[in-house]
Formats: C-alpha cells, sequence, structure tokens
C-alpha cells in the first residue's frame, strides 16, 4: 500500500516483541507437531499400511509450513507494527505482508484492555485492545508503562470527545 | 400503572409487576412441548404405549389429559413465583429490575441509553388482550427488559412515558405524555389516508414530510468545519440558528405509509416461489445424482424411483413456498410506518402483532435492498442497523416491499438528507443502473477477476453527510451510513488486493444487516476517503450523538466539552 | 503491570472460600465423571487391563486433580490479585497473576450495570457486578463485591458519567 501517505510517523512497538513472538511461534510448533504429528504417526502404525498414509501428514505438514513461513515473516510483522495518536483518532499499522490501517476516532472508544502473560511480562511487553462498538483495534508489544498511559490517554481524550454511542 | 412518572427521588416509586395473569399466559407453551411429543410419535408406538399399561384408549386419553394438566399447573406455579420476583420500576433518568429467585439479578439502566422500544403481541397473549414490551440498549440484539405481559394500554402508556422521560423532555410542558391522547395504536391516522408523495425533488414538494433531524442538521451546518452550507439543501420550515432558540411544538404520530395488503401477499408469494424455486434446484442436483448413481446400477427401478421422487420433490416445493409465503403475510400484513416526535415507529402483523418505536438518532446505517423476485414488480426493501437489535432479522427491516416513491418516503424520516441536488435521481440510479457518471467509483479493470458477479457496479461515493455503498449485480443493494456514524476505518489488502494492485475498506458500524465493506478498489482515492471520513467523523459527531434528544443543553454541553478537549488532545499530539 | 502503588480496592476476602468451594465442585465432579467409568471398566472388564498401557488412562482423572489442586493453591493470590479503581474518567477492573487482565470503562460508555446473585454467593455475601457497554456487550463480569458496595458502585458508576461531562463543560 504505497499510496498511504508517508508523513505520518508511526511509533514502533517493542522490538523484544519479536523475540517473544519467535519463541511462542516455536512453542506452538512443538505442541502442534507432537499433537498432530502423533496422531498421525499413532494412525498409521495402527491402520493398514498404504499409500493413503500419507494423507495423514498432511495437517502437520500444512502447520509446519505455516509456522516455518511465520518465522520469516514476524521481524517484519514487528518492525511494521505501530500506532499513532493523532488529534481525534488513534492510527494503527500492522501486516507485514497484508497491511492494515485501522483508524479509531477517540470518541468512539467503548472500554480498554490490556493483557500481559507470564512471557510477556518478562520482556515487559502488554497488549491492549481498545474496543469500540463497531470491532477492535488490538497494539501488541507495548511498553507495560507505555500500555498504562495510553490506556488512562485514551479514556480521557474518549471521555472529553464522548459521543451516545 | 397509568399514573405517569413525575417523582425526583428514586426510592419514592413504587416496585410495579408484569400483569397477574402472564404466569398463565407464559406457561401455555408447556402445550407446545406435548404438541410436539404427539406428533412426533408414530400412532404405533403410542398404541403400543397405550396396549403396554392394558388400557383403553379412553382412559389413555384420560390419563394423557391429567398430565397435560398437572404439567400446565407445574409451570403456570414456576412462572408465577418467578412473576413475583420479576419486579421493576422506571424513576425519571432509569429503568430498574429486579429478578430472580435463586439466582439473583439486578439490572440498572439509563434511560437515555435507549435504543429502541418494541410492542410485541404473540397470538396466546393477543387473546388475552396482553402485550409484551421490550426496551433495547445497544448492547447487540436480546432486550434489555422485558415485560411479559402488560395490558396493551399500559404497556402502549409506558412506552409512551419511557420514551418521553428518554427524550429529556421533562421541562418542556407541551410535550407531557399525559396530553398525547392521539391513541398512537389505533388503526391508522385520523385522515387514515396515507401522504402521497411523488418522485421527483421530494424536498420541494409541498405535501413533503417534516424533516425530524432539521435541528441537528441546521446544528450541524453551522459547525460544520468543511462550509457545507451551500451544498446542503434547506429542508422547508428550518432556519439556522434559531433551532436552539424556538422549542418545536408537539408533534402528532403521524402515518407516513401503509402497504396495502395486495403488495403483501404479492411479495409474500414471491418470496415464497422464490424459496421454493431454491429448494426446488436443490432437490433437482440431489435427485439428479441418485437418479444417476441409480441408473448406472440397475435400470429396472429407475422409473419408479422417478415418480416417487418427482411427486415428494413437488410436495416439499409447495409445502416450502407456502410456510415462507405464509410467514411472510403474516409477518407484514397491515404494514404501517409513523412517525412521532418519539421517532420512527413500525407497526404489522396478522396473528401475532408486532411494533418497533426507533427514536431520533439511533439509526446507524440504512440499506436498501432488492432481492432478485422484487426486480420484477419494482419493489425495495429498507433494513437499518440500530445498536439495540444487532442482526435480528424481524426489528431491523423498517419497509418490508415498497415502490420506489416509500422508499424515499421512509429515507427522509431515516436518514438525514442526502446534502446534495438531485438525491432521489442519485438513489434511483445507484439502485438501478451501472453508467459510469452517476458519481460512484467502480472496482478498476484489473481487478474485475476478483468481484466476478458484481463486477463494476460494486462501488462508493460519499455526499456530505453519507457515505453510500454499492453491492451486487442480480439483487442490489445500497448501503447508506451517515459519516458521523462510523465507528471506525479500516484499510487493508488481501490477496486478490495484492495481486491486483488494489486496496480494500471496511467502515465499521455498531452489528447490523448494512453492509459495510468495499473491496477491490483504486488505492488512492480509498485511502483519501478513509483520512476523509476520520476526519469528518470527528467533527460531525459531537452535532449528532445526542444521548437525549430532546435537551438541548446538552449539546451546549457537548460542544464546549469538544473544544476543551480539542485544546488539550493538541497539547497532547 | 504498572499502577501497583496506586489505590486499587480490594474485593472481599470471603470470595476465597467461595471460590474453593466452586473450584472443588467444578473439579470433583470432573475427577468422578473420568475415574468412574474407569474403575468400573476395571473391575467389571479386568481383560482390558491386561495390556500395561491401559493404565496409562488412569493419568487423565490424575492430572485433573493435580490440576484442581494447583489451582486452589493458587487461588487465595487470585482473589487478593483482583481490584478495582474509580479514576476520575474511567473505572478500571484488574485480575490475574501470571495472566494479568485490565479492564478500562469510561463512565459514560456504561449502558447498564447488572448485579446477579447466587445462592453460595449469597451464602458467602458477595455478588457479581457485569458492566455492558456497547462494545459487543459484557466489557467485564466482577466478582467479589459485598452487595451494599456493588450496588453504591453502580449508583456511582451510573451517575458519574454525568456529574464528569457537567464537570468538563463548566470549566
Amino acid at each position: 500500500m504505497k499510496d498511504f501517505p508517508q508523513h505520518i510517523q508511526f511509533r514502533p512497538v517493542r522490538s523484544e516483541l519479536t523475540t517473544y513472538r519467535q519463541i511462542h511461534n516455536a512453542i506452538s510448533l512443538v505442541i502442534n507437531m507432537v499433537i498432530f504429528g502423533g496422531a498421525a504417526v499413532l494412525t498409521g502404525y495402527l491402520s493398514q499400511p498404504g499409500w493413503w498414509q500419507l494423507l495423514l501428514y498432511i495437517p502437520a505438514a500444512w502447520i509446519l509450513i505455516h509456522h516455518v513461513v511465520r518465522i520469516f515473516i514476524i521481524p517484519y510483522q514487528v518492525r511494521i507494527h505501530g500506532w499513532a495518536e493523532q488529534n481525534e483518532d488513534l492510527l494503527v499499522r500492522s501486516g507485514a505482508v497484508f497491511r492494515r490501517y485501522l483508524a479509531v476516532p477517540y470518541g468512539r472508544l467503548q472500554f480498554v484492555v490490556v493483557k500481559q502473560g507470564p512471557l510477556q511480562r518478562k520482556f515487559d511487553l502488554a497488549e491492549l485492545s481498545i474496543i469500540t462498538a463497531g470491532s477492535n483495534a488490538k497494539i501488541s508489544g507495548l511498553p507495560t508503562r507505555e500500555a498504562t498511559r495510553l490506556r488512562d490517554d485514551l479514556s480521557a481524550r474518549g471521555y472529553a470527545r464522548l459521543a451516545g454511542l | 400503572m397509568s399514573q405517569p412518572v413525575t417523582q425526583e427521588h428514586s426510592s419514592d416509586i413504587p416496585w410495579r409487576r408484569v400483569h397477574p395473569i402472564s404466569p398463565f399466559v407464559r406457561s401455555w407453551s408447556v402445550l407446545l412441548i406435548f404438541g410436539y411429543i404427539l406428533t412426533n410419535l408414530s400412532f404405533q408406538t403410542l398404541r403400543n404405549i397405550v396396549e403396554s399399561f392394558q388400557l383403553s384408549i379412553g382412559q389413555a386419553s384420560l390419563i394423557f389429559l391429567g398430565v397435560v394438566f398437572v404439567a400446565l399447573l407445574i409451570a403456570a406455579g414456576l412462572y408465577t413465583i418467578a412473576w413475583r420476583f420479576y419486579q421493576f420500576r422506571i424513576t425519571s433518568d432509569a429503568v430498574e429490575l429486579h429478578a430472580g429467585v435463586i439466582f439473583r439479578r439486578r439490572r440498572y439502566m439509563r434511560l437515555d441509553r435507549l435504543q429502541a422500544v418494541d410492542i410485541d403481541r404473540p397470538l396466546f397473549a393477543r387473546l388475552f388482550g396482553l402485550s409484551k414490551l421490550s426496551l433495547h440498549a445497544a448492547d447487540g440484539s436480546e432486550a434489555t427488559l422485558a415485560l411479559e405481559y402488560l395490558k396493551a394500554t399500559d404497556a402502549e402508556q409506558l412506552r409512551r412515558e419511557i420514551l418521553y422521560l428518554a427524550s429529556g423532555a421533562q421541562d418542556d410542558p407541551q410535550l407531557d405524555p399525559t396530553t398525547d391522547a392521539t391513541g398512537a395504536d389505533t388503526a391508522g391516522s385520523p385522515d387514515g389516508t396515507p401522504i402521497a408523495v411523488s418522485a421527483g425533488n421530494d424536498t420541494m414538494h409541498p405535501s413533503a414530510p417534516h424533516y425530524p433531524y432539521a435541528e441537528y442538521l441546521g446544528a450541524y451546518l453551522q459547525h460544520n468545519p468543511r462550509g457545507l452550507t451551500e451544498a446542503v439543501s434547506q429542508p422547508p420550515g428550518v432556519i439556522p440558528g434559531h433551532t436552539a432558540a424556538t422549542k418545536r411544538p408537539k408533534n402528532p404520530p403521524r402515518e407516513l405509509l401503509r402497504i396495502p395488503l395486495s403488495r403483501v401477499i404479492g411479495a409474500g408469494a414471491v418470496t415464497g416461489l422464490g424459496a421454493g424455486f431454491a429448494s426446488a434446484m436443490w432437490a433437482l442436483i440431489v435427485g439428479g445424482v441418485v437418479l444417476w448413481l441409480s441408473a448406472q446400477n440397475d435400470d429396472s427401478q429407475a422409473l419408479p424411483i422417478l415418480i416417487g421422487g418427482g411427486i415428494g420433490f413437488l410436495v416439499i416445493v409447495v409445502f416450502i413456498t407456502i410456510v415462507t409465503a405464509f410467514a411472510q403475510v403474516n409477518s407484514n400484513y397491515n404494514f404501517t410506518a409513523k412517525m412521532s416526535d418519539s421517532g420512527v415507529r413500525v407497526l404489522s402483523g396478522l396473528l401475532s402483532t408486532s411494533s418497533h418505536t426507533i427514536p431520533p438518532g439511533r439509526i446507524q446505517a440504512i440499506q436498501i435492498y432488492q432481492p432478485i423476485a422484487y426486480r420484477i414488480f419494482g419493489w425495495y426493501r429498507i433494513q437499518v442497523t440500530v445498536a439495540g437489535y444487532g442482526l435480528t432479522d424481524s426489528s431491523t427491516t423498517v419497509l418490508p416491499v415498497g415502490k420506489f416513491n416509500d422508499v424515499l418516503l421512509m429515507l427522509s424520516v431515516l436518514a438525514p438528507d442526502a446534502g446534495v441536488e438531485g438525491a432521489d435521481e442519485l438513489i434511483y440510479n445507484a439502485l438501478k443502473y451501472t453508467s459510469d457518471d452517476d458519481g460512484f467509483t467502480h472496482v478498476p479493470s484489473r481487478a474485475r477477476f476478483w468481484q466476478p458477479v458484481a463486477g463494476r457496479r460494486h462501488g462508493y461515493m460519499t455526499t456530505p453527510t453519507l457515505l453510500l455503498i454499492r453491492y451486487a449485480k442480480l439483487r442490489r443493494i445500497l448501503a447508506m451510513i451517515p459519516h458521523e456514524r462510523i465507528q471506525q476505518s479500516t484499510v487493508h489488502q488481501s490477496l486478490s488486493d495484492k495481486l491486483s494492485g488494489t486496496v480494500s475498506a471496511s467502515f465499521s458500524t455498531p452489528p447490523g444487516p448494512v453492509r459495510v465493506n468495499i473491496s477491490n478498489h483504486e488505492p488512492e482515492a480509498l485511502i483519501q476517503l478513509f483520512f476523509y471520513e476520520a476526519e469528518i467523523a470527528a467533527h460531525a459527531r459531537r452535532i449528532k450523538d445526542k444521548n437525549q434528544w430532546m435537551a438541548d443543553e446538552e449539546l451546549e454541553n457537548f460542544e464546549k466539552t469538544a473544544v476543551k478537549a480539542k485544546a488539550a488532545g493538541g497539547d497532547r499530539a | 503491570m504498572d499502577h501497583e502503588n496506586l489505590p486499587y480496592r480490594r474485593v472481599s476476602p470471603r470470595l476465597i472460600p467461595l471460590r474453593q468451594i466452586n473450584n472443588a465442585i467444578g473439579f470433583g465432579i470432573f475427577f468422578l465423571i473420568l475415574v468412574v467409568p474407569l474403575l468400573v471398566v476395571h473391575f467389571a472388564a479386568p481383560l482390558f487391563f491386561t495390556n500395561g498401557a491401559a493404565y496409562l488412562l488412569y493419568l487423565l482423572p490424575a492430572g485433573v486433580l493435580v490440576w484442581g489442586i494447583v489451582l486452589a493453591c493458587i487461588i487465595p493470590r487470585q482473589v487478593r490479585a483482583m481490584g478495582y479503581l474509580e479514576n476520575q474518567d474511567d473505572l478500571v477492573l484488574r485480575r490475574g497473576i501470571l495472566f494479568r487482565h485490565q479492564v478500562a470503562v469510561p463512565y459514560g460508555r456504561i449502558q447498564y450495570v447488572d448485579i446477579h446473585q447466587g445462592p453460595l454467593q449469597r451464602a458467602f455475601g458477595v455478588t457479581q457486578i457485569s458492566i455492558t457497554t456497547a462494545g459487543g456487550g459484557t466489557a467485564s463480569n466482577f466478582e467479589g463485591l459485598p452487595m451494599a458496595e456493588a450496588e453504591r458502585l453502580r449508583d456511582e458508576l451510573t451517575q458519574r458519567g454525568y456529574a464528569r461531562l457537567a464537570e468538563l463543560a463548566e470549566s
């Protein structure tokens, strides 16, 4: 999306998000491989041998490809991910391959959720979701302090621009 | 119940219950269960059961009736307990509910959160002269407060009171609901005839409907940063600047339109046939495959299967057609749309009747929809997104079947003025044609592949007040979203966009039937629209989003707040 | 997360025994559902257990039991980590130790407030308060406030938005 104006300064999320996502991805890969690969091997072992047994490995292979591709995409994703606080709305940019820009007017905010898991805490990452009546916007990989600041700011700004719905 | 609520202190207001007969009315649903059981058991099974207990038919029926009676009694008892613990009250600014025996629930809703009020009269309740009143807040589909059942007149009175309190017009003696004795639910307006409106320049027509958004629009003009004063055509009788000073006189409910029975039946028949045809196609495909398979194996069996299948197929098609058509006619019978101070009101129904009241400023988006079957007759359907209704189909349809004039008439009360010259022609052309100069954008030819049916027809257009999005080619859909209703906007590139160098966007409104996505468009223009919407929403939303639609001071508060916020926001950014 | 030193208000400590009971009942039923059929099979059809691998099935109820006990140990800390803060503009609810979760609801966005109380909750004198906004239903369920406090909070929440708006408008 080259036509998107370049002058808007997006604040990047923490680069540690890459590490966190890679670890998360790796764990997910291992668990999924154990489940799907194990199921495939077990079924193959228990059933009549034949060419169709190869089909059993399709889910596992698909998951493997998915995760391996993610390993290469994650750094780009994190580099692209960012947000810009404008006068009237918050812009969120995401997506390495399929770019997505989101604008949430402050006055439309319904509530804000901040989440942090144990691994995220280790890297000082927090995930902020802004919920409006239409849909949600999510910023991952904020520093905890920044997430809290943003949460309070959004509430205050949303308040000042409070609208019926 | 007939006393209007005037007390100020909430503790003084007594708790009320719904009508004492309602537990008995509700317990009739138990009969349905028995009916279901009976219809699901075959005659043979029933006889086996009777014989196994060595009873005669008479004894068996007696025992069965006894069981039904006991079940009814138990249900009525349970419902009575629930009834005793279901208490509500309406104070001057809130609705409170205390419910539940074992699991207790207390609900508190401020009245200015009200999004819509419905009165339903299911067939059974109707026989007892009872109605169900539901209040909707912006929480999705289910009713926030459902009062099952109230006496029909009480329900009407309560609806008027609630809308009056919610409008914030208490200080205005002219708007006292107790003097509102027009009987909004009696059949028809005094003159009994819908207002005839000719097509063409709607706004200039002498009998053109009064614009309920007139003062909002006036305020909108004053505050609009883009200087749209010239561009927006003035609704008659509105002088910007005088809107806040002059109190609006009480508007008696006015009938906008009534759908003739012939059209209701016609639409029912057409829709039924459509459903029958669709199921026929499926049956043909499935039957064809089965036939082909059987023909492969054994030829002699094919003919009886063909005949049997054909008969069964016909029966199913006729059945589906009749059921769909009847359901349509039943729900749309005597469809009437009215307009009053408390908003748009639509009433309809043959066996069970329902009425929906949507106060001003609660409509988030509008969609004109023309199913394929309606195209022959030039009929349209209008659906709206209201935060309180969510996706429920029956409540969101504010015009089930209407000619183009009816569409214009409804739009005049549902949507703000389009703000351009010849808005009616614009909408007409938008629905009817795919001409190249009607102002709508097109899917670029390099992305045609991704829009195989809609093709170039899929596009959008903006007017000073509305974002119009057009979809589909066989059926026709035109979504109209007032700029200031857009909650959040997104531009993104999907795989198809990536391959053809286009961009997609989505302008979200609260969940509802109106479609809000634009796919596969020129990047530059769509990104411009993205920023345009963000900006216009930021300014316009201050004017139009009012909780209490009759309270003037709220608007002022809002403006002051907005100015201050802007200053504060400017410091921060 | 941040905000540790802000005056979050705690929920009633009586929520701890209530949650312990709920936890015990929930996991107890789950455990019995798993273990009873196994024991029945064990004694009714011993043939099935001739294969040693079958004993691995006992790992399932054992795992459930261990998980339930772990949760039971966490509950007191969990309840102590729950808190709510009435800010100037919004109500902040937080919960969780490992997986932390904070919701901030601006007062003016609240559509309606529900207070629920089931029989066990009534016995322990706590309630569950749920706040609904237009953003896809319930913003937050928050358990553990005594009825009086819940009602106070509800009135505060629903009135405060308007007071705050007026305040903003005047200044």
